[in-house]
């Protein structure tokens, strides 16, 4: 199995006012290619910064200090803004969280479904429209040809998310990254984008970094997770062994901390803040060594 | 919700669009009575009949049959005045704004999207032409430029331009921060596409309403300029030669002004709702 995207010592911090604060901690992550690798914390774990550091999209204030993210041999920090820019969309896509306002509200469907086919496939128009009448009807939306007629707010959340991943998929990009893609639907779509998505992926062969708070999802379609707190991977491993043999003991408290229906509430347990501190505490550690690493 | 009705067209909707109605109906009166000037008119607009002049409007005892709304101090037709006035009106009304609308939107995205020193330096020049009264400015500018339709067209675009980028400016600003523009980076649109293609439409709805309200304003202004007497020649009939002309004798014909007059407040306010109900019909967003 080849790897499609490592990433290596990548450090990032977020700089405003004169004051920085660091976000990512010396990330290091491997995806191989074909696999669907979850990426699990909780809020300002980092998570979606690291996502956005692999697409380009980071906010102003954010400075990356230190490492690589090497996509398919070549370090992505190195490309020139052109050259990234070629890779997007085509090699790398996104699939954005909230269907709500990633579609643009006075485009019609069928217009931003072919911006990613004429930049990359170099398509015209009507052999894009074509292919995009395809797409709608590979993420199961019916009557493809009035939908992408249609505007973003005539359509449902479950059906602009399949939008957005028929334009994530439609360059057959080696890469997605889905930043908490189904955070935004309710459980029963949530289902049903979840399934489509690992039919997509499985017979397109992409991989998928996918990033969420939800244990149960990364249950549902991950090959291997990693999980991610205050900037640094803790563990990362294959589900089963990840749910079955935690070796860390924040997964083992995430885990415990997921609620399910197949045990009683008295099971769930918060995640101590003894140990939330004590993470925090290391973090700050690193940061120290940093810090004296380059002042010596 | 998921709309199953198809979408109702382009022509149903601006039907069932109130203001879009007026404004267009008040729109075409314009346009056919510059157009079909020549027929419309009774007489020669400059024709001189100083035998016929001050006549009242034709319901008044001393009225004349030929001259509906009565005649002017060279006995000229009021009605064919005010027709081929509508000319002026309407040139200095399109081409004005439009090319104030060009120019103030290019650098109204410009400021928004670039930001930083661009933004900066658009920004203080706005501040400080904005800070000039206008009508003040625009009779400075005819006056270096020289009278004439043509100096009256380049002051209205040189004053006016200020409104449309300001406005740009902060769409775009609100714009550019959104999740479609984010959305349009990943897919690996280049700045310039994502200005075009993705923040321009979106500001589409805006700049209509602000470009009727322009052509509104557009005409006003050439009305003030003929007023002080800086627009077209003086015996060239134009609204605000007319409302000049009038003005001198308003206690002894009142009537000279009505018409000319009427013709103002019924193109600007039916431009403003030309502008309010196109952006009912074209936004998306707004329609339901």
């Amino acid at each position: 199995m080849t790897t499609i995207l490592k990433i290596n010592q990548l450090s990032l911090c977020l700089r405003y006012a004169g004051i920085s604060e660091r976000i990512l901690r010396g990330i290091n992550l491997v995806i191989d290619s074909g696999e669907v690798h979850g990426l699990v914390g909780e809020s300002g774990a980092g998570k979606s910064m690291l996502g956005q550091a692999i697409l380009d999209i980071l906010p102003r204030t954010a400075v990356i200090e230190s490492g690589t993210i090497d996509f398919d041999g070549q370090n992505l920090l190195r490309l020139t803004p052109t050259q990234r820019r070629g890779l997007l969309g085509s090699e790398i896509a996104l699939i954005p969280q909230d269907p709500m306002t990633a579609l643009n509200p006075v485009r019609r469907i069928g217009q931003q479904l072919t911006d990613t086919l004429g930049l990359h496939l170099k398509l015209n128009r009507k052999d894009a429209l074509d292919r995009a009448c395809e797409l709608l009807e590979e993420v199961r939306i019916k009557h493809p040809r009035r939908a992408l007629r249609q505007y973003p707010h005539e359509l449902s959340g479950g059906m602009r998310q399949r939008v957005l991943i028929a334009i994530a998929f439609s360059c057959k990009p080696r890469l997605i990254v889905a930043d908490e893609s189904t955070t935004a639907l309710d459980v029963s779509v949530q289902r049903q984008v979840l399934r489509l998505i690992r039919e997509l992926q499985v017979s397109s062969g992409t991989s998928i970094l996918f990033i969420t708070h939800d244990l149960g999802v990364v249950a549902k379609i991950c090959d291997r997770v990693s999980i991610i707190h205050s900037g640094r991977i803790l563990e990362s491993g294959a589900v089963e062994r990840i749910f079955s043999m935690p070796e860390h003991e924040y997964t083992r408290a995430l885990l415990k901390a997921t609620p399910r229906y197949d045990r009683s509430k008295h099971q769930f347990r918060p995640i101590p803040k003894e140990l939330t501190s004590s993470l925090q505490s290391e973090a700050r550690e690193y940061d120290r060594r940093i810090r004296d690493s380059v002042d010596a | 919700m998921v709309n199953m009705r198809p979408d109702p067209s382009f022509v149903y909707r601006i039907c069932h669009e109130p203001r879009a109605v007026f404004g267009l109906f008040v729109l075409s009166v314009l346009t056919v009575t510059a157009l079909a000037a020549p027929w419309l008119a009774p007489h020669d607009p400059l024709e001189q009949d100083l035998l016929y002049s001050f006549l009242p409007p034709t319901w008044y005892p001393q009225g004349e049959g030929g001259y509906l709304l009565g005649t002017d101090n060279l006995g000229r037709d009021i009605i064919s005045r005010t027709v081929y006035g509508t000319r002026i009106a309407l040139v200095v009304a399109v081409i004005a704004a439009s090319l104030a609308c060009l120019l103030g939107t290019v650098l109204g995205l410009c400021a928004g999207f670039f930001g930083g020193k661009v933004d900066l330096i658009i920004s203080r020049v706005v501040d400080i032409w904005m800070s000039f009264p206008a009508v003040l400015l625009s009779i400075v500018l005819v006056a270096v430029i020289g009278a004439g339709l043509h100096a009256v067209i380049i002051a209205i675009v040189i004053i006016d331009w200020t409104r449309f980028c300001r406005v740009v400016r902060a769409e775009t600003m609100v714009q550019k921060e959104l999740d479609y523009v984010a959305s349009g980076v990943t897919i690996g649109l280049s700045r310039i596409q994502l200005l075009l293609n993705e923040i321009l439409p979106n500001l589409v709805p805006l700049l209509i309403v602000l470009l009727s309200m322009e052509m509104g304003i557009a005409i006003v202004v050439e009305t003030i300029l003929s007023f002080v007497g800086l627009s077209v020649a003086a015996d060239t009939p134009s609204w605000g030669n007319l409302i000049q002309e009038g003005r001198q004798y308003i206690h002894q014909v009142p009537w000279l002004l009505g018409l000319p007059v009427f013709c103002l407040i019924f193109s600007v306010v039916g431009l403003n709702a030309l502008g309010d109900g196109l952006k009912q019909v074209i936004d998306p967003v707004s329609r339901r």
